[in-house]
């Protein structure tokens, strides 16, 4: 059950779509389980995503453009040119001017419907309850596993669902995290692994792809729709187009999930 | 028995290469096919997969036939067994 279900019987406490919406996403809700019902059920989500680059980026746009009612959206700093290969919310006329702003635009230009909350910092420790609360589901697209893990802790100790999201050169990563039910990020990796380095090789298809695939597991979780990937990994290497889906279990020793 | 390793991500660039078959004893832990691997493999590798006291690293992930399986459990594998060593990825 998504959290949106759990709000109202029914979708009796959904929000109305008007003509607008209804001429927006009139081919989306022919979608097999989305229909008007799935469309209110976006529309009423509030969703949480870690850092807007290459893939969160990805995510965040797929998103505005499904009907997400509200995006809130946390990445620090101003654009490089180093960005503009993947980040997609970033524009070359605003290098040196904050990320966030950038994405704004581009998100409210594609979406004037969108309710934004934006915070120019990264997830941490200080901030990552504050941030979660505000949310339905998290979507964790950060480069540093330290605010992965400060991610992960807030999600455990509030049971929201995350969708884990990551990529290198040519491959990506994904799963959705069920506190409770499916492996945290710390069953899988208690630390960070110890070759990880804060610049990596990265192509902007790449990042595209997994934040597409993120965006659909938003969209599946508050919908409903089909099946998520929990308890699963999907991993991917598009050097070669390989796809493949890994079973995951908690860890009984977990010092985040494990009671 | 010859058990086939596959390296994927970070542990596929120390690697140097996408897989390798080993053979071992019939009997061997998963903790002794990983250090197996490490000490055939570069330097940086043998850093990957195994820490200090040459244990595997908390950090690794390890999969049987696309499972995930605790570093410490005991498994019994067959011959032609195919093995993934990799880490979590963080690029966004």
């Amino acid at each position: 059950m998504s959290a949106i279900e759990k709000n109202g019987e029914g979708g009796a406490e959904l929000p109305e779509l008007d003509d607008s919406d209804r001429a927006i996403y009139q081919w989306q809700m022919w979608a097999d389980g989305i229909g008007e019902t799935g469309q209110r059920k976006l529309k009423a989500a509030s969703v949480l995503v870690s850092r807007i680059g290459g893939v969160g980026g990805t995510v965040a746009y797929q998103l505005a453009a499904a009907g997400v009612g509200r995006l809130i959206l946390a990445h620090a700093g101003d654009i490089k040119p180093s960005d503009l290969n993947r980040q997609l919310l970033m524009t070359h006329d605003r290098i040196g001017q904050s990320r966030i702003e950038s994405a704004k635009v581009r998100l409210l230009a594609l979406n004037p419907r969108l309710k934004l909350e934006l915070h120019a910092e990264n997830i941490n420790d200080s901030n990552a309850d504050m941030l979660v609360r505000k949310a339905d589901v998290v979507v964790d697209c950060a480069p540093l596993f330290a605010e992965r893990f400060a991610m992960n802790r807030a999600i455990v100790v509030q049971g929201k669902p995350m969708v884990e999201c990551a990529m290198y050169e040519f491959e990506g990563s994904l799963t959705t995290i069920l506190p409770g039910t499916t492996a945290c990020l710390a069953c899988l990796s208690p630390v960070a692994p110890a070759a990880w380095r804060r610049e990596f090789p990265v192509l902007g298809a790449v990042a595209g792809t997994v934040g597409c695939l993120a965006a659909m597991e938003v969209i599946k979780w508050i919908t409903g729709v089909g099946e998520t990937l929990a308890g699963t990994m999907l991993t991917m290497d598009l050097s070669s187009m390989t796809f493949c889906r890994r079973k995951l279990h908690r860890d009984p020793h977990c010092s985040v999930c494990w009671p | 028995m010859i058990i086939n390793i596959r390296f994927d991500s970070q542990v596929r660039r120390l690697a140097e290469c996408n897989q390798t078959s080993i053979e071992v004893d019939e009997a061997a832990s998963l903790k002794q096919i990983i250090r197996c691997v490490a000490e055939r493999g570069t330097e940086s590798l043998r850093n990957a997969l195994l820490d200090e006291s040459q244990s595997p690293r908390s950090s690794l992930l390890v999969f049987i036939n696309n499972e995930l399986i605790a570093k410490d459990q005991l498994v019994t594998l067959h011959d032609g067994a195919e093995l993934t060593l990799t880490t979590l990825i963080s690029g966004g």
